[in-house]
């Protein structure tokens, strides 16, 4: 059977489980309970047995799934890999909080892509290597670049992998009831059984996979909502007009007078939570709690609009001075950053040419599209219907979806004024993630969509947290030990290590996520300025000029991971400022800094050998790449079928 | 809107990229096989 043929068979049998889940529920009353069991019990059951399947003990097969996948195939799986909980679950809700800021994240995430698919993506693949830090051992020579990084790709995902895992727990904790701890643990088995039977190549079905279930558990809530409100099954075309009507509604809400009591009242806490502050003789602790006291209530006293065209000016003001400068920084090192990440750019190495390769990167950023095309508008739906059926709705009577998502902790309602009615500055945000998470019974859907978005949302967490894994054990197993350590290393050897690898790796990272750091979540945000800082300038300079040697990658990687960490650090911790550059944004000083040092050190220093400069040369060839398939070192490895 | 029309962008440049690229494999006779 062909892979579209398998795919559109798994589709339809995925759809018609849900929808049998759904009468259940209708017909006789399945428990919430059960279906959140049922779901979590389907997908990562779908996972484990595609992790079996494919299992394998071919290295080509282990490490690029035999440079087979097809280009579409690849995209999806790509977007899979891409997408974690973060863009599933937090996307819709961030456009809506940000504004036009939001636009930086949209544009680097998805900008990255290009700059994937013309500067570094086809020539990855037409090199043939593994893992990125064997392309910078087998471009630059010696271990010293290889191992730089591996130290990078190591940085880069460990802690993205944490922000997964955590990702994980949360979503199996709150759907199914188990405590966070054991969830992060149960979610976990989806994840190992795929890359330690199967390497990559399990990895890149399950992925496959995922990006179906996550796909399609995004769009039917809002689909239905659309479909419901403007008999068009369109979301994209109708949450324009919805943003109208959104509008409207927040003006009349603002002109309340009610509305305008209770915003005073939240005014009142301010001002005397600021004054407190003002006063001193308060402990650290407490001048953190009145502060965060002091910004919820600003917060209420002013959303979502303070005066009558606040709203809509606050989307369409563009920021100026250091405003827009830290706009195209951010913007600028989200790209870089994205286009460096190991994890992604490792999937461009599965395809089986170049061509499929260039092809790949469109069908990948076409089904992320999807996905964030789509997120605005659940912010739209999300926001009518809290001013529809929550805004005058009696405190004692609330819909059924506050009751079951308030100890969630993601929102609260509160009667500020004591007038047992709600207002719209009664509804207290703590985290816009409540958009998607409580669509479906804001939507009045079945628990049954509940079941298929927390679906989804672990579907791109264990994608995500699948690439990372493997990118890190490789880095381990296949960089550090077989290519530095021990070169004679047997493939049994090298596959045991690399399994071993993934499972601590694995329980480390859900070790180290049961502790809740709240830096991590900062940490991930700071991955897509060392991937650009480390990787790019040395990747882009390796495949493009012929000239830059093992002296100038070491010392450019080095000096752009150096002065992007320390303007991290020291504008994060040390009140450290250039320009007024955000902390998230610290790679546009590294990167700069990592490419000129390349092109200077290089100059100054010896050319690399021919053989590499015609390496080289050879890159960007595509025909000359067929024979490019196993080891780029061509060292004679053993393959065995599993 | 205008997050909505770059991310479109994008996704229409890089698929015009692959295209002509493609044929240009083929002009110069370097297109492979799979």
């Amino acid at each position: 059977m062909s892979l579209p043929k398998i795919f559109g068979l798994y589709t339809v049998c995925f759809l018609g489980v849900t929808i049998l889940i759904g009468i259940a529920e209708v017909a006789f009353g399945l428990p919430n309970r059960w279906i959140g069991w049922i779901f979590m019990g389907l997908s990562l059951g779908i996972y484990i047995v595609i992790g079996i399947i494919t299992r394998t003990s071919n290295p080509d097969q282990y490490y690029v799934a035999g440079r087979g996948v097809p280009a579409v195939f690849n995209g999806m799986a790509t977007g899979s890999d891409w997408m974690s909980a973060a863009s599933f679950i937090s996307m819709a809700g961030a456009l809506s909080a940000l504004g036009f800021s939001g636009l930086a994240y949209v544009m680097g995430w998805t900008g990255g892509y290009l700059l994937l698919a013309v500067f570094l993506g086809p020539y990855l693949r037409q090199f043939g290597a593994y893992t990125i830090p064997d392309f910078l051992g087998a471009r630059y020579g010696g271990h010293f670049a290889r191992v730089i990084g591996v130290i990078a790709a190591i940085a880069c995902s460990f802690t993205y992998l944490i922000a997964q895992v955590t990702g994980v727990g949360l979503i199996v904790s709150r759907f199914i009831g188990l405590d966070f701890q054991i969830g992060v643990f149960v979610g976990l088995i989806g994840v190992l059984f795929c890359s330690v039977l199967g390497g990559m190549r399990s990895v890149t079905w399950t992925q496959v996979a995922q990006y179906i279930i996550l796909i399609v558990s995004y769009l039917v809530p809002v689909v239905y909502l659309s479909y419901q409100m403007f008999a068009i099954p369109v979301p994209e075309l109708t949450y324009g007009q919805l943003l109208q009507i959104n509008n409207t509604k927040a003006i009349e809400i603002t002109r309340d007078a009610k509305e305008k009591e209770t915003r005073a009242l939240w005014k009142k806490d301010a001002d005397e939570a600021n004054a407190k502050i003002k006063m001193g003789s308060l402990s650290d602790p407490e001048v953190d709690k009145l502060k965060a006291a002091a910004k919820t209530a600003t917060q209420q006293a002013t959303a979502p609009a303070a005066s009558d065209d606040a709203k809509i000016s606050r989307y369409l003001t563009v920021p100026s001075g250091t405003g827009m400068w830290n706009f195209l920084a951010l913007t600028f090192c989200l790209m870089v950053g994205t286009a460096g990440l190991p994890h992604i750019l490792t999937r461009y190495y599965t395809t089986p040419s170049v061509r499929q390769a260039r092809t790949s990167v469109a069908w990948s950023l076409f089904f992320i599209f999807l996905l964030y095309f789509t997120a605005p508008a659940y912010a739209a739906f999300a926001r009518f219907a809290i001013y529809v059926k929550l805004v005058g709705t009696q405190i004692a009577e609330l819909p059924r979806w506050i009751t079951l998502w308030q100890p969630a902790g993601l929102f609260e309602v509160v009667d500020k004024n004591g007038d047992g009615i709600v207002q719209w500055a009664d509804f207290v945000v703590k985290s816009t993630d409540f958009v998607v998470l409580s669509m479906p019974e804001v939507a009045g859907l079945p628990f049954v969509i509940t079941g298929l978005v927390m679906a989804g949302g672990l579907a791109a967490a264990l994608s995500t947290a699948d690439g990372l894994l493997l990118t890190i054990a490789n880095a381990f197993s296949h960089d550090l030990y077989y290519n530095v350590i021990d070169p004679k290393a047997s493939l049994t050897k090298r596959l045991t290590i690399t399994k071993v690898l993934l499972v601590v790796t694995a329980l480390v990272a859900a070790w180290v996520a049961t502790f809740r750091v709240a830096i991590i979540v900062e940490l991930v945000a700071w991955a897509f300025s060392l991937a650009g800082a480390s990787f790019f300038p040395a990747l882009v300079m390796g495949i493009w000029w012929k000239r830059a040697n093992k002296a100038g990658a070491c010392v450019g990687m080095i000096a752009g991971l150096t002065v992007t960490a320390y303007y991290m650090i020291g504008s994060r911790f040390y009140d450290v400022s250039w320009f007024g550059t955000q902390t998230i944004a610290s790679a546009v000083f590294g990167l700069p800094v990592g490419f000129v040092t390349i092109w200077l050190v290089s100059l100054v220093t010896e050319a690399p050998p021919q053989q590499i400069q015609d390496l080289v040369a050879s890159v960007r060839y595509p025909k000359s790449g067929q024979a490019v398939t196993g080891d780029p070192l061509g060292r004679d490895i053993p393959a065995g079928a599993h | 809107m205008a997050a909505q029309g770059s991310l479109a962008i994008f996704v229409i440049e890089i698929a015009a990229y692959a295209y002509l690229m493609n044929k240009h494999d083929v002009k110069y006779g370097i297109r492979e096989e799979g």
